[in-house]
């Protein structure tokens, strides 16, 4: 077959001065068929159910990376939520025992992050649910890979609110446990509404109940890839342009995941799951979802048009994607964490982005309020009606929403936290100080909403 | 016809190695011949065949050399393919904003050193000369640019 070196020199321009590369691949799970009956006896077969599964998955995206020229960032794994398979463990402290021999398990397989310390509560919680919920600020502080999720609502269901209630005190607790680290374990920990079964991204990544024993899940990159193609248009080429060459990008990508995807799994010998669609933006510079938006003309990603523009973007990526790859799943959709896109924290910090910008962002694209940083003083009550109005907007839009905040311990508005590594760095941004108190407390559920007569 | 014949023989010798038995080749023409002898078609449809066959047994990556053009570079990169028996099948060499650019299409089916060892062989020669080389199996390119 013929290239031309226009292609060649494209594709080696992506991967090299672009920062594109595959965000990560992850490893998905079950653990439905673990029977064992003792304490011990279960952590030891959900451990080495880890190991034998994912024992190569380093190795191997080590091999198709170098074979290929492209980087692989992030290698995990994903489980069954331990909550509905852990029948064995009935106290707080068995579920924090165990979260520590998967993170060790984890550590030993060599992977950055194993999800799956999750609970399905958007109906209702049972009694051990909410034991395993408690848990998860203790289990958060005593590992360093292990990822956590909670489903607290779903179109289907609506919203749990004694769920919301519960995860608004667990956010609050996890940041005072991980006070020593600025409160990182929460950068660990995210509530979810319509929590997909087979996202490859952390902290969400969880192998759902309609899975089989195992499968790979892609997740793509490429924020620098479109930024260079934005910015390289004439800035009065209109939205039809734009959204044609975010396309026409976006399609190479996505090929680009669904081929490395294929291959590690066809070497690993499990089925490829889905590629999620995603653009995962990084602290790099260049390397970010805000320097698109502002690319595509806002002055300043923040001001007004911003949710318009982030709204084309997410719609370019996901049309140019679909084509592109054979099983398209997880989040898919651009991501606006603001401690992980630099662009993002700066204007964060200069004001330009404030929360409620964030929360209007999430009605268009992917995911939802994601790595921010709030006073460690803010009220658990308030934390729980950010979540709560985050999941409210995934329920009635029947999309995937969820909420990564951290309070960070001892620090007020304005004040600048650094997480280490891909986590980044934010500047504190102030949630609104007027008590949701005796609305969160009424517990409940708020019922499923009408679909029909939309407006 | 006789001319396709001889490429189809030669062909076959290529895909299956000399020790391929004659008398089969001999066989196997005279049968198409006696089958086919006007039908132009399907000897080119045999021979694509063929071709097709043998790019499936070919594994090819694509070695990018980037940077200043200075002498020696083509030399230096061609002798680490040699000694690791990597058939060059394709070379383009080109200027783009004042940096040198040579493209080489490489069968790596036979090498005697895998991929990764071959891009630490070639990262000596960029250290050497100031370059950058990158050796991406052609999946990659295939991959975004081909449907």
């Amino acid at each position: 077959m013929h290239y031309e070196v226009e292609e060649i020199l494209e594709a080696i321009q992506m991967t090299s001065l672009q920062n594109l590369d595959v965000r990560t691949v992850t490893l998905g799970i079950s653990l439905l068929d673990i029977s064992a009956s003792g304490k011990q006896s279960f952590i030891n077969a959900v451990t080495d159910r880890i190991r034998y599964r994912a024992n190569d998955l380093v190795k191997v995206s080590t091999q198709v990376s170098g074979k290929n020229g492209v980087s692989i960032v992030n290698k995990r794994v994903s489980l069954t939520p331990l909550s509905l398979v852990a029948s064995p463990l009935q106290n707080e402290d068995d579920f924090v025992l165990l979260a520590k021999e998967v993170d060790k398990a984890a550590g030993d397989i060599g992977v950055d992050f194993i999800g799956g310390y999750s609970a399905l509560v958007h109906k209702a919680m049972t009694g051990r649910e909410r034991k395993f919920i408690k848990s998860i600020p203790a289990a958060l502080a005593a590992t360093s890979r292990l990822c956590s999720s909670v489903n607290v609502a779903s179109t289907r269901a609506g919203i749990n609110m004694d769920a919301v209630q519960l995860m608004g005190k667990t956010v609050c607790d996890t940041a005072q446990k991980t006070a020593d680290r600025a409160g990182a374990g929460c950068a660990r920990l995210v509530v979810f509404c319509n929590i997909p079964d087979d996202n490859p991204f952390m902290a969400g990544a969880i192998h759902g109940t309609g899975e089989g024993e195992a499968a790979l899940n892609v997740g793509i990159s490429g924020p620098g890839v479109v930024h260079h193609v934005v910015q390289n248009l004439a800035s009065d080429a209109d939205m039809g342009t734009l959204a044609e060459e975010i396309k026409k990008t976006v399609f190479k990508i996505t090929r680009m995941g669904e081929l490395m995807g294929r291959e590690v799994a066809g070497a690993l010998g499990v089925p490829f799951g889905i590629l999620d669609l995603s653009l995962a933006p990084t602290p790099a510079i260049g390397d970010s979802v805000a320097d698109i938006i502002e690319a595509m003309g806002i002055e300043r990603c923040g001001g007004h048009g911003t949710t318009a523009a982030l709204a084309m973007l997410n719609d370019a990526v996901k049309k140019g994607g679909v084509f592109a790859s054979s099983y398209v799943g997880g989040l898919s959709g651009a991501f606006i964490p603001v401690s992980e896109d630099s662009t993002m924290a700066r204007r964060a910090q200069s004001g330009d982005i404030t929360i409620d910008k964030l929360e209007a962002m999430t009605s268009v694209c992917s995911v939802g309020l994601d790595m921010i940083a709030i006073p460690g003083d803010t009220p658990a009550d308030v934390i729980s009606a950010i979540i709560a109005d985050e999941v409210s907007i995934g329920v009635c839009n029947n999309k995937t929403t969820a909420v990564r905040v951290i309070p960070v311990p001892g620090a007020v508005k304005g004040d600048n936290v650094a997480f280490g590594g891909l986590l980044g760095s934010a500047t504190v941004m102030e949630a609104h100080v007027s008590s949701p108190s005796i609305f969160i407390r009424r517990g409940g559920r708020i019922p499923a909403p009408l679909l029909s007569l939309r407006n | 016809m006789k001319k396709h014949m001889k490429m189809l023989n030669d062909l076959l010798k290529e895909h299956k190695g000399e020790n391929i038995d004659d008398h089969l080749i001999e066989k196997m023409l005279n049968d198409l011949g006696r089958k086919d002898t006007t039908d132009q078609d399907s000897i080119d449809a045999a021979l694509r065949s063929l071709m097709e066959q043998r790019d499936q047994e070919r594994e090819v990556a694509v070695v990018s050399v980037i940077g200043k053009d200075t002498v020696g570079i083509v030399a230096e990169v061609t002798r680490v393919l040699a000694e690791s028996n990597a058939n060059i099948e394709g070379m383009n060499q080109t200027v783009l904003h004042g940096f040198f650019a040579l493209i080489l299409t490489i069968d790596i089916s036979v090498m005697n050193i895998d991929i990764d060892a071959l891009q630490t062989r070639m990262d000596e020669v960029a250290g050497k000369k100031a370059l950058k080389i990158y050796i991406q199996h052609e999946n990659i390119f295939k991959s975004m640019n081909r449907i």
